[in-house]
């Protein structure tokens, strides 16, 4: 059902002392697709950081670079604006190939070898099953969507969500043998277990309605187009998902990156807020 | 030549001062080691040399026609000419490349192409160096010592003359510069190669930088004077993909230029080599080169590969498992010497595990025939004995493909092992191209 939403997202970096030569890279102008059209942005950076100029990366995403060289105890970014989502407005796509191939922290475990076999058979065989009983012909195969989604539910059952746990590096093996992670985790584990079923699959950083933090999410691609999942709430990612950016995994879109000289401790506040 | 063979300890202390040393970290430590120089040069009669060089020059071009192809219309995964994983699977493809289109639509700039004559006299290709291939620099400051204890050497035999490198260098890096100075990029003095850094920018007139001299601002690249700031238009990066860009690539790394990739990908600066040509000279991927030649030139190619099998293909991996103990097997995730076993070294034990992994991972290995190489004669405490070589190959690719006349020669110093790295300790010899 379509919506238009309204977005909020403010990033603080704050340092424990001056730093200089600070070089970043935000991702967090949202995806302007069809089915996501962004009617009005606004992204403010401070201290204000050179020309403005924003350019694509290799996965499509908007980013927006800068430097800023003077000493600073302070980032920050302020992104607002509306989008109009819907999602029957997709048009096909093809799906780059490298989204079908374990990316540097999708990397497959014998662990998640062992949990992918036992719940493709034993899940896959059930949902056939269940369908079979209301049905005199022949139930076709699942489709790639419908293996996802039964993905989906035991990368959730298998979870317990915990923040704190897991940083930006753990990767989707760690994450899993610990059964403890956020968002990122249960996105990376359920991409892992897509691209073991052959399913290309991607990773989503973005926002979603409410107040809070960013969030994470999977897309996985079937006859042309790419369809939301979110593993950490087990639901379809539909129109109130706001997309930002995509990649194989979490390393390839982090929403803002930087680099900075200076001895200081770095803390950091987000808060989102998206309202229809 | 006599002359020539009398100034070795010279020779060799002259490169010692110089700096001619080659850094390995191993258990963690930095150590370096001297290079050893042996003044017997390796000869090239300038009709073979011609021959080498068309199948080079034959070979680069399509090398960089795959990477450009494999990081735009991939017409020849579609075209099933090299499988999909061979490519997607090698650790030298970086999807953070797709789409970006190089100065000039340049990717290998510098490659360093490693061959083998056998005993049969034919040259055979062992493998292709499209990252940052070194070495040019041994034989060329090695030259020119010789040239200076031995002069009459160089005027009793013709042979080439082999210091334009540092001309052709820069005529490379002038034809893809964007605009701005030329600059060589350094990881530092705990590089491995950092004699070679400074020379080649001292021989190219280029600045030689280190990641805290230079900057991106405004998707463009500068290197800092002290005053005003300059722009860098061609970067010789001697910083390997993964440390290049902390925000694109690894992040923790120190030795990298902050959003380097932005300045790259907006075509402000030309990267030399380009990053991700990774993926062209894995080697799995080494075997479907003579393919490439063919598909993208419509050519036979000129200089063979060593035979080699690719277990990932099933006729292959039977002829891999039942002849393990003739051939040679390479994991294509390894480089420098290592990962590179023989099987008639193994234990009857080794033999069989490595057939189980060989099974379990086909595609991370190739096996190839052990080429019966020819030795080149070394002096070794006033003797002459001989060991195992291999040549070094650099192609410069620019407006047009060159090939230096010359060559690095690696040798083993171990009368026993085929492996000539730097890296596993052996020593080199300059290469004269000889007219007759």
């Amino acid at each position: 059902m379509h919506r238009e939403l309204s977005f909020y997202f403010d990033t603080v970096l704050n340092f424990s002392g001056p730093v200089t030569e600070h070089n970043f890279l935000l991702r967090c102008i949202p995806a302007d697709t069809p089915e996501q059209k962004i009617l009005s942005y606004t992204l403010t950076v401070f201290p204000d950081a050179s020309a403005a100029r924003i350019g694509k990366d290799s996965f499509g995403n908007f980013v927006r670079a800068g430097r800023v060289a003077e000493a600073h105890d302070s980032f920050r970014y302020t992104l607002q604006g509306m989008a109009y989502r819907d999602d029957s407005l997709r048009v096909p796509e093809e799906a780059a190939p490298f989204y079908r191939y374990a990316s540097p922290l999708t990397q497959p475990t014998p662990e998640l070898a062992e949990f992918f076999a036992a719940q493709s058979a034993a899940g896959w065989c059930a949902a056939q099953q269940q369908a079979q009983q209301f049905s005199e012909n022949n139930v076709p195969a699942l489709n790639a969507l419908e293996k996802a989604k039964i993905l989906c539910a035991k990368v959730h059952e298998h979870f317990t969500y915990t923040p704190g746990e897991t940083n930006v590096m753990t990767t989707a093996g760690e994450a899993f043998a610990a059964a403890k992670g956020v968002c990122q985790d249960y996105a990376h584990v359920l991409i892992a277990l897509c691209r073991m079923a052959g399913i290309p699959s991607r990773y989503v950083s973005g926002l979603f309605t409410g107040e809070g933090a960013s969030h994470a999410w999977v897309e996985i691609w079937m006859g042309g187009l790419w369809y939301g999942i979110d593993p950490t709430h087990d639901c379809p990612a539909d129109e109130k998902y706001l997309k930002l950016c995509v990649g194989r995994d979490y390393a390839d879109c982090p929403i803002e990156r930087g680099v900075f000289s200076g001895w200081a401790e770095q803390t950091q506040n987000v808060f989102t807020k998206v309202t229809d | 030549m006599k002359t020539l063979l009398a100034h070795t300890k010279e020779i060799n202390e002259q490169l010692a001062r110089y700096g001619v040393k080659f850094g390995i970290y191993k258990e963690g430590r930095f150590n370096e080691r001297l290079f050893p120089f042996d003044p017997v040069p390796r000869q090239i009669p300038e009709k073979d040399f011609e021959v080498l060089e068309k199948g080079l020059i034959q070979r680069v071009t399509a090398l960089n026609k795959f990477i450009y192809d494999i990081y735009h219309d991939k017409k020849i995964v579609r075209d099933n000419v090299v499988p999909e994983e061979f490519v997607y699977r090698s650790p030298g493809y970086l999807a953070q490349c797709e789409g970006i289109t190089p100065s000039k639509n340049v990717y290998s700039h510098i490659s360093g192409i490693d061959l083998v004559i056998g005993k049969d006299g034919v040259w055979y290709i062992l493998e292709d160096n499209l990252r940052i291939p070194s070495g040019a620099s041994y034989p060329l400051i090695a030259r020119t010592l010789c040239r200076r204890c031995s002069p009459d050497t160089f005027k009793r035999h013709r042979v080439r003359d082999n210091r334009n490198y540092g001309a052709l260098l820069k005529r490379t890096m002038d034809y893809v510069n964007t605009g701005g100075i030329n600059v060589i990029f350094t990881p530092g003095r705990y590089n491995a190669a950092y004699f070679e850094h400074s020379y080649l920018a001292e021989q190219a007139g280029a600045v030689l930088a280190e990641s805290s001299d230079l900057f991106v601002e405004d998707q463009t690249l500068y290197y800092h004077t002290g005053r005003d700031p300059v722009r860098v238009g061609a970067l010789y990066r001697r910083v390997s993909d993964e440390y290049m860009d902390p925000l694109c690539f690894e992040p923790s790394s120190l030795i990298g230029i902050p959003n380097l990739m932005e300045a790259y990908r907006a075509g402000n600066v030309a990267v030399i080599n380009a990053p991700g040509n990774g993926v062209a000279d894995d080697k799995g991927i080494y075997y479907f080169v003579p393919k490439m030649i063919s598909y993208y030139l419509g050519e036979e190619a000129i200089l063979k590969n060593a035979p080699t099998y690719l277990p990932y293909y099933e006729e292959d991996r039977k002829y891999t498992l039942d002849n393990i103990d003739k051939l040679v097997i390479k994991d294509v995730a390894e480089a420098g010497g290592y990962g590179v076993v023989f099987g008639e070294n193994l234990t009857q034990e080794q033999r069989e595990d490595l057939k189980n992994t060989i099974k379990n991972a086909p595609r991370r290995f190739i096996a190839q025939e052990v080429i019966d190489f020819q030795d080149l004669p070394i002096l070794e405490n006033g003797e002459t004995v001989e060991r195992k070589a291999d040549l070094r190959a650099f192609v410069l690719s620019g407006e047009d493909v060159q090939v230096w006349p010359s060559g690095l020669t690696r040798f083993s110093r171990n009368p026993d092992s085929f492996v000539v790295n730097s890296s596993q300790g052996g020593g080199f010899k300059d290469t004269w191209i000889v007219c007759q």
